[in-house]
């Protein structure tokens, strides 16, 4: 898998409720060179991100979680300007899932995945990301 | 006095006076005697003696005025008499006297005076006579009279009672009213002329009871539908009644005939005929509901339309049976029949829903209400029974219940597929990328379990498919899949699919080729789109191994045309629509995997677009899979 990837400037943060998802894809982005950090929900994620030093070059985010589903981070990201510019990627396992909430220009992801997929959204992100910067 | 005391001839009468005094002396009823001119007592006779109780010894001499009561003698009634007898050469009285011992009789009293031959006033004769008993006679004929005057002028009836001839004699107020005639006109006219009777129906004149009361001497009833016309004309219709006034001897002597207004009886019982009728009516022309009455022991008594539609008993073959003839064997077994009529009896009501049994036999669900009608001394005179054939409803009500079930059931089943699916994708989704981590870094350490890891990605994917294409049933029965309809450019999304699929391809001895005629913009759902277009070329490169398969995309009459065509085996035309159904495929599924329902997927996703998709077997073999989308895909267009 080509290294160029790691070109991303900050980490990808991956917000999953399924360990063994947090586990093995952060473990498959870093095999490509990337820092990931990870969170089980997301209220979790909401806290990490206030800890953060450097600010998370993009985030994947599952929409079935507990305490706090995708949609709630989702809202929660549009009330913090600096939060929202962050690109995010929609990972989810469900079909039903509501466009209107998610915002019409944010990638989505259906579950199961391959990583060439994933790499090329990511790739996507980060050039969008970079023009913005 | 030159008078005699006591009855014996005076000495010096002639013989005329002597039978004279004799005559007067044997008369028992009327006391005679005479008065000298001051007015006391000068002669006496067994008459007065007995009238008056005096004997003559007691009476002689005294004063006339003894036998006058205090109150007359306080006037001077006595010598007023007296003093008239001589004025007018006679004075009559009726008046109260007394007797002897004090009581008091009624009497008639003549008092006449005697003169000389020169003309001086001798005295007086007086005749008195008892009229007590007359009195008391006329006293009692008067009240009798008084009380059949009350009688008959209070009495609600019109009262009119004639003689022997038929002339009237009395009419009472009320039959004034009715005649228009008062009584001070009426009487002595004949009966007909006052009591013009007609028939109420025909108008022609009526026979007069009072005739036939007086010929025949029976009480005659007056003949239904009789009005009377009154003196000013007016009609009213009467009932009534004659009978005869016999004497004592049993002559008619003449009639009475009672009479009254039924114009408010007969109100009443039009009233009554006409809400009689209509409810005759309406019991006859109901047919929805059986309605029939019962007598008090559950035998049938009426029947109606509705009754015979819905238990097939004609009303002659029904009248008079048990209604547990509508009952099954099992509840007349059970006594249910005189349950109900107990129930309704004592609570005033019976209401169920139950089987009953027709006249052919055959079974019916019924509504059956049964009340107890009771009669104005709240005795049971019977029930009336409502009974309502609900069959078809209760079928409709089955057939509703289990399409809820069924409904439910495949609600439940979708439900749990879905969470199912879902719950699935999340492991499979680790272990996929866990097998491509481990591929990545087995082709780097090239030990040779590539290959192998290789084959578990590939059974991976298919389940991940599976998987995929299970849920979007799932969703498709629910219909929960909505579009989430996005503006791109198509062509961007079959490169993208084609260069996912080509390494795929290649394993299978495939090779992709893609022709895109120009941009085509427009709006879809785009993970739709790509769902659609992996499945037609998943699905030919599986079918068809080994040989090239071609994509194209173009713009034809204003949509978005999409072929996959392939150069395997084809598809039997007999096949063409079937392989859109769900769970079908045109090959046995011993040779491929899959459920078969990714066509039936593709297709529900190209139609929610508005566009179609179909199959066609090219001349030159293989098979050719195009779908046609519209640029703009109708709005809120849902799966279903």
């Amino acid at each position: 898998m080509p290294a160029a990837d790691a070109h991303i400037a900050g980490p990808v943060l991956i917000v999953d409720d399924d360990p063994d998802i947090r586990e093995i894809l952060a473990e498959a982005l870093e095999s490509f060179g990337f820092v990931v950090v990870t969170a089980a929900h997301g209220r979790d994620a909401l806290a990490m991100l206030a800890r953060m030093a450097v600010r998370p070059s993009v985030i994947l985010l599952d929409l079935m979680m507990p305490v706090m589903d995708g949609y709630g981070f989702l809202e929660e990201r549009t009330k913090d300007t600096k939060l929202e510019s962050i690109p995010l990627a929609v990972i989810t396992a469900g079909h039903g899932v509501d466009r209107g909430r998610i915002g019409p220009s944010t990638p989505i992801v259906p579950k199961p995945f391959e990583m060439p997929t994933l790499l090329r959204v990511l790739r996507a992100l980060q050039v969008g990301a970079e023009g913005v910067a | 006095m030159s008078l005699p005391a006591g009855g014996g001839p005076a000495p010096n009468a002639p013989f005329a006076g002597q039978l004279f005094q004799l005559v007067v002396a044997s008369i028992k009823d009327y006391a005679i005697f005479m008065l000298d001119p001051a007015g006391h007592i000068a002669s006496w006779n067994a008459g007065a003696e007995a009238i008056k109780g005096y004997r003559a010894e007691e009476v002689l001499g005294r004063d006339l005025s003894i036998f006058y009561t205090p109150e007359d003698v306080a006037i001077g009634k006595p010598q007023a008499l007296l003093a008239r007898a001589v004025a007018e050469g006679r004075a009559e009285d009726e008046g109260w006297r007394v007797r002897n011992d004090g009581s008091r009789f009624w009497a008639d009293v003549v008092i006449t005076p005697i003169a000389d031959g020169g003309g001086q006033p001798r005295g007086f004769v007086k005749v008195t006579r008892d009229l007590t008993l007359r009195k008391r006679n006329e006293d009692n004929l008067r009240q009798s009279e008084e009380s059949l005057r009350a009688t008959l002028y209070s009495i609600g009836d019109g009262v009119l009672a004639t003689d022997a001839q038929g002339r009237i004699t009395r009419i009472n107020p009320v039959a004034e009213r009715l005649t228009g005639w008062l009584e001070k006109d009426a009487l002595a006219r004949t009966i007909d002329e006052v009591f013009h009777i007609v028939n109420e129906d025909t108008g022609a004149p009526a026979v007069n009871p009072v005739a036939r009361v007086l010929s025949e001497g029976v009480i005659v009833g007056l003949a239904n539908h009789t009005a009377l016309i009154a003196r000013d004309g007016r009609e009213q219709p009467i009932a009534d009644s004659g009978a005869p006034i016999f004497d004592r001897q049993g002559q008619a002597i003449g009639a009475v005939l009672v009479f009254r207004d039924v114009s408010q009886d007969r109100r009443a019982e039009n009233l009554l005929r006409q809400s009689e009728e209509q409810l005759r009516l309406m019991f006859a022309s109901v047919r929805d509901y059986a309605l029939f009455m019962l007598d008090p022991s559950g035998h049938m008594v009426s029947w109606n339309p509705g009754a015979e539609q819905i238990t097939g008993y004609r009303a002659t073959e029904i009248r008079g049976q048990p209604f547990s003839r509508f009952f099954t064997p099992e509840d007349v077994a059970a006594g249910k029949p005189a349950q109900e009529l107990e129930i309704a009896t004592t609570r005033g009501r019976f209401e169920e829903e139950g089987w009953r049994v027709r006249k052919d036999g055959s079974r019916f669900w019924a509504s059956v209400i049964i009340a107890p009608i009771r009669d104005a001394s709240n005795e049971l005179v019977g029930f009336v029974k409502t009974t309502r054939d609900l069959t078809e409803q209760r079928k409709a009500d089955e057939e509703r219940l289990r399409l809820m079930q069924a409904r439910e059931a495949i609600r439940l089943r979708d439900e749990f597929l879905s969470i199912a699916s879902h719950e699935l994708k999340t492991p499979l989704t680790a272990l996929q990328l866990q097998l491509e981590t481990l591929r990545f870094q087995l082709s780097r350490d090239g030990n040779g379990l590539g290959e192998k890891v290789e084959r578990a990605m590939r059974v991976g994917n298919r389940l991940g498919q599976l998987v995929e294409t299970l849920l979007d049933v799932s969703r498709l029965a629910t219909g929960k899949l909505t579009l989430n309809v996005e503006r791109f450019d198509i062509g961007d999304v079959v490169r993208e699919i084609v260069e996912r699929l080509r390494e795929a391809a290649a394993r299978a001895g495939c090779q992709l080729a893609l022709q895109i005629s120009g941009p085509a913009e427009g709006r879809w759902d785009r993970l739709r789109i790509e769902q659609v277009l992996t499945n037609l070329i998943s699905n030919a490169i599986e079918y068809a191994s080994g040989q090239p398969i071609d994509i194209s995309l173009e713009r034809r009459d204003g949509d978005v045309q999409l072929e996959v065509r392939d150069h395997g085996p084809g598809i039997d035309t007999a096949d063409f629509n079937r392989i859109f159904e769900r769970f079908e495929r045109a090959t046995s599924a011993r040779h491929h995997g899959g459920l078969g329902l990714g066509l039936y997927v593709a297709r529900q996703i190209v139609e929610a677009h508005g566009g179609g998709i179909e199959v066609r077997d090219p001349p030159d073999g293989g098979a050719c899979f195009s779908v046609r989308l519209p640029f703009e895909s109708p709005p809120a267009m849902q799966m279903h």
